[in-house]
């Protein structure tokens, strides 16, 4: 009898104790999403006066506030997804790109304007010819010294794979040779864009070893070969789990002065960086804030409180330079007629389209164009329209149109929660002059395949990425999406290409711009910013775009 | 028994035909293309159209169908669009971490689902037997994911007792930091198993605790722990065997989120990126191996039926 007591009393601990840890559990999970609700309809404000916001001006406030650098320890960073590979020459996955880039190395540079900039190799130019000359004491991580014999294999290679190569370099490239103890591109005509794309990380002219290229001609460099010349060597790759580079001893880093972006001095502060591919946004933030990482990179917009709230971790916001948007079927349909397209502009108020999109106004920049208010060619010529909400005008585009009332087919998609919360403002909105949307809500594998397919929609989300070069733009091309074909921007885009001088190249740009406004095949939002969550120790964060750590060190 | 075991091993291949032939046209069905995941967001239609044409998509459905059949006749899984390396040693670079996952978290799925099922059992009509089954209820009710994600506040963030993110081999840091960079998704996934494994023990209990022999048992004095264990848990094991046989593939499957939200490096992880890359060569050859596994733990299911009643006969 006693005994049976005893057990029902054990029996009652025992269940007692899994109620209270299912209601634990539950109330932490409400509790997590109230203060989720929180913070996202707060937002405009804690978020603003607890981040560090990094100006979106190009220069960076927290590298100003800095300590003195230190060297040593191992910086832990995230990257969305595990790439397939680190060759950078070939590879145009941003995720493979940034560990791709510490390991190897531009012949020239940009600095976070577009400037060009001495690298691997220090050049000349004229409009006819680029002259390349290996930089002294710049070596391999075999420890073997680059030659111009490696700089001319780099660009063969370069110049067969690389379509941006093929096309502002190979098509007017009159003769490469080795002279003497440089590489001399002459071209047929003026190519003002050789050494920008040169010099441009995202597949630029890498520097490899000749005989990986002639190992690797058309194919991805594999792990065991990723020798390159820059501040950190490649150790292992285990995939989906982490990339691991170490510092390269025996780099030389180039004095470009005061130049900033990745055209500043290479340093290589901390020991090892691992890059860890996390495509959970917060289990990225959850990762930085239980130490597992250093920098988590776009963190949800949501967590910013709980980072700034939490000892030793802080949000820093940086420019992405990535445009909200849609284009326009420019081909077929509705959207063919620029009154329609006029009328869906007029109805577009920007910063509700973009507070949509962020969840908080320090989160974007108003940006008609699609080249970064960093850019030096950032532009705001709109011709009046952009971000000019007239419902009256918008009314009268639409009567003079050929829209007869029927639903637009607007495709989007949730993997990138931006495009479909602005697509369904915009939907919003277009409604109050009475013009009809149909969401099309799509996986982002389907959103790229129907894009390019002109009878699948009207308007489809974009986010555009800038350029270094605005004619390198996407929806330029006819074969892009959008398939937009215009003869004025044929003509612009082929007088930049031809036009060496900066500031001529600028006003074509403007020129261009004013086009793109009276045709509208597409329409910009603004420019995106992101959240980058980072542990207090980490110094020195990149400015600019690209996001390299070879400058950031950890304070003790 | 072991002209059963290979009858049943040859009935599977038609088995896996089929599921070779749903996967293979269902994944065409979906649109997204591979093409792209190779060129990127900037290719142009001319060089996607090239693209696929290189990459052998632009021939009829059938003939790639019978190519693929005939490869993996030989062998071969084909190789995976995204890594560019065979499909078999990608996915046998991933199998610790899940294989790991999922027996631990089967583990804890029947330690906690056949001792609620039994109290349960034991104390029907009770207070005991109400609150048991409102834990299985809930059990079943709460996702993983977000179970998973509540875990990681509670364990990781707030109390620090276990990692959030990641995974270490066991060649690395050995079995129990394996185990306790996997004990929280373990958890997640093995709690909602437990529920239904609770309800499944209750019923067969419940049956087999109404036998003359459990009677008697009980009759001549035995002591209630090996009646219960011996007697009434033996008998009722079969049903609770086929509940864990299909317990292991809702666990294979559960793993593709559980993974993701805990950045473990294993096949749900890379099961869920080959989809939303359209890497078909390597989502045909997951799912067929998956479906191997499948077919392969419910022949081992089977011949368990044998030990825990050897009234049963193979035939």
């Amino acid at each position: 009898m006693k005994e049976g007591k005893t057990r029902k009393r054990r029996l009652r601990r025992t269940l007692a104790l899994l109620l209270a840890l299912i209601t634990v559990l539950s109330g932490c999970g409400s509790s997590s999403s109230g203060s989720t609700d929180t913070s996202a309809a707060a937002g405009e404000s804690a978020a603003t006066t607890a981040a560090e916001v990094t100006s979106v001006t190009g220069e960076s406030e927290e590298a100003a506030a800095s300590g003195e650098a230190q060297y040593g320890g191992d910086l832990r960073v995230t990257i969305s997804s595990d790439p397939a590979s680190l060759d950078v020459m070939l590879e145009d996955v941003v995720d493979a790109q940034i560990p791709g880039y510490h390991v190897f190395e531009t012949a020239i540079c940009n600095d976070a304007s577009g400037n060009i900039y001495p690298q691997v190799c220090t050049y000349e130019e004229t409009d006819t010819q680029v002259i390349l000359k290996v930089r002294d004491g710049v070596t391999f991580h075999n420890g073997n010294a680059v030659t111009i014999e490696d700089v001319e294999a780099s660009a063969v290679r370069w110049l067969a794979n690389v379509s941006s190569a093929e096309t502002y370099v190979g098509s007017v490239l009159e003769s490469m040779e080795i002279v003497d103890d440089t590489l001399v591109f002459t071209f047929t005509e003026p190519a003002p864009l050789a050494t920008t794309v040169m010099a441009f990380y995202d597949q630029g002219l890498y520097i490899m070893p000749k005989e990986i290229c002639e190992k690797y001609p058309d194919s991805k460099i594999a792990d065991e070969d990723l020798i390159g010349t820059g501040p950190y060597k490649f150790v292992e790759h285990q995939a989906d789990r982490y990339i691991l580079l170490e510092k390269y001893e025996d780099y030389q880093p180039m004095d470009n002065g005061d130049a900033t972006g990745m055209a500043a001095a290479r340093m290589g502060y901390v020991d090892h960086i691992y890059f860890y591919p996390v495509s959970d946004k917060s289990a990225r933030v959850n990762g930085l804030l239980t130490g597992e990482y250093d920098i988590a990179i776009g963190a949800p917009q949501n967590m910013i409180d709980q980072i700034n709230a939490n000892e030793g971790t802080e949000v820093v916001l940086k420019s992405d330079e990535i445009f909200a948007g849609l284009i326009f079927n420019y081909a077929e349909g509705a959207c063919t007629d620029v009154n329609l397209r006029n009328a869906i502009l007029a109805c577009l108020d920007m910063d509700e389209l973009m507070l949509a999109a962020q969840g908080s106004e320090d989160l974007y920049v108003l940006n008609p164009g699609v080249m970064s208010v960093n850019s030096k060619w950032y532009t705001d010529e709109s011709l009046g329209k952009y971000n000019n909400v007239d419902l009256e005008a918008a009314k009268e585009y639409l009567e003079q149109s050929s829209y007869d009332g029927e639903e637009l087919v607007f495709i989007t998609t949730k993997d990138n929660d931006y495009f479909y919360k602005t697509a369904l403002a915009l939907s919003e909105m277009v409604a109050e002059i009475g013009i009809n949307i149909d969401l099309q809500v799509y996986d982002n594998a389907t959103l790229k395949e129907y894009r390019m397919d002109s009878s699948k929609y009207d308007m489809c989300s974009v986010g555009l990425s800038s350029k270094v070069d605005p004619t390198q733009i996407s929806f330029l091309e006819s074969g892009w999406a959008g398939f937009y074909e215009s003869e004025q921007k044929d003509t612009l885009i082929a007088q930049m290409k031809a036009e060496t001088d900066f500031d001529k190249r600028y006003e074509l740009w403007v020129e261009l711009t004013k086009v793109l406004y009276e045709e509208l095949p597409n329409i910009t939002f603004g420019e995106r910013l992101m959240v980058l969550a980072k542990s207090t120790s980490v110094q020195n964060i990149y400015d600019g775009t690209q996001k390299f750590y070879w400058n950031t060190w950890i304070e003790e | 028994m072991i002209n059963y075991t290979i009858r049943r091993i040859l009935s599977a291949i038609p088995t896996l035909l089929v599921v070779a032939v749903v996967i293979f046209f269902l994944i065409r069905c979906v649109p997204g293309s591979p093409a792209l995941t190779m060129l990127g967001d900037e290719a142009t239609v001319e060089e996607i159209a090239a693209m696929e044409e290189e990459m052998g998509l632009d021939q009829p459905v059938v003939v790639q169908f019978v190519k693929w059949i005939g490869n993996i006749l030989k062998g071969d899984f084909g190789t995976s669009i995204y890594y560019e390396k065979p499909v078999l040693e990608v996915i046998f670079s991933r199998m610790q971490p899940t294989v790991i996952l999922v027996i631990y978290a089967m583990i804890i799925g029947i330690v906690i689902g056949v001792s609620l099922g039994m109290l349960a059992a034991i104390y029907r009509n009770s207070w005991i037997d109400k609150v048991c089954m409102v834990l299985s209820t809930l059990g079943i009710s709460l996702p993983g994911f977000w179970l998973g994600l509540n875990l990681v506040l509670l364990f990781a963030v707030t109390l620090g007792w276990f990692p959030s993110v990641g995974y270490v081999y066991i060649e690395e840091g050995g079995l129990l930091e394996t185990l306790r960079y996997l004990t929280l998704p373990a958890v997640a996934l093995g709690l909602q198993r437990s529920a239904s494994l609770a309800r499944i023990t209750r019923s067969s209990m419940l049956e087999v605790l109404n036998e003359d022999y459990i009677r008697t048992a009980r009759a001549k004095g035995l002591p209630t722990r090996r009646v219960i264990c011996l007697h009434a848990l033996k008998n009722s094991m079969n049903q609770i065997l086929t509940q864990i046989g299909i317990s292991i593939a809702h666990l294979l499957g559960g793993s593709i989120v559980i993974e993701n939200i805990f950045t473990i490096p294993g096949l749900g992880r890379l099961a869920y990126d080959a989809i939303t890359r359209r890497d078909y060569p390597l989502i045909q050859g997951q799912i067929l191996y998956i479906a191997f596994i499948y077919v392969f733990i419910n022949l081992i299911v089977d011949l368990l039926y044998k030990f825990f009643d050897p009234r049963i006969e193979f035939k």
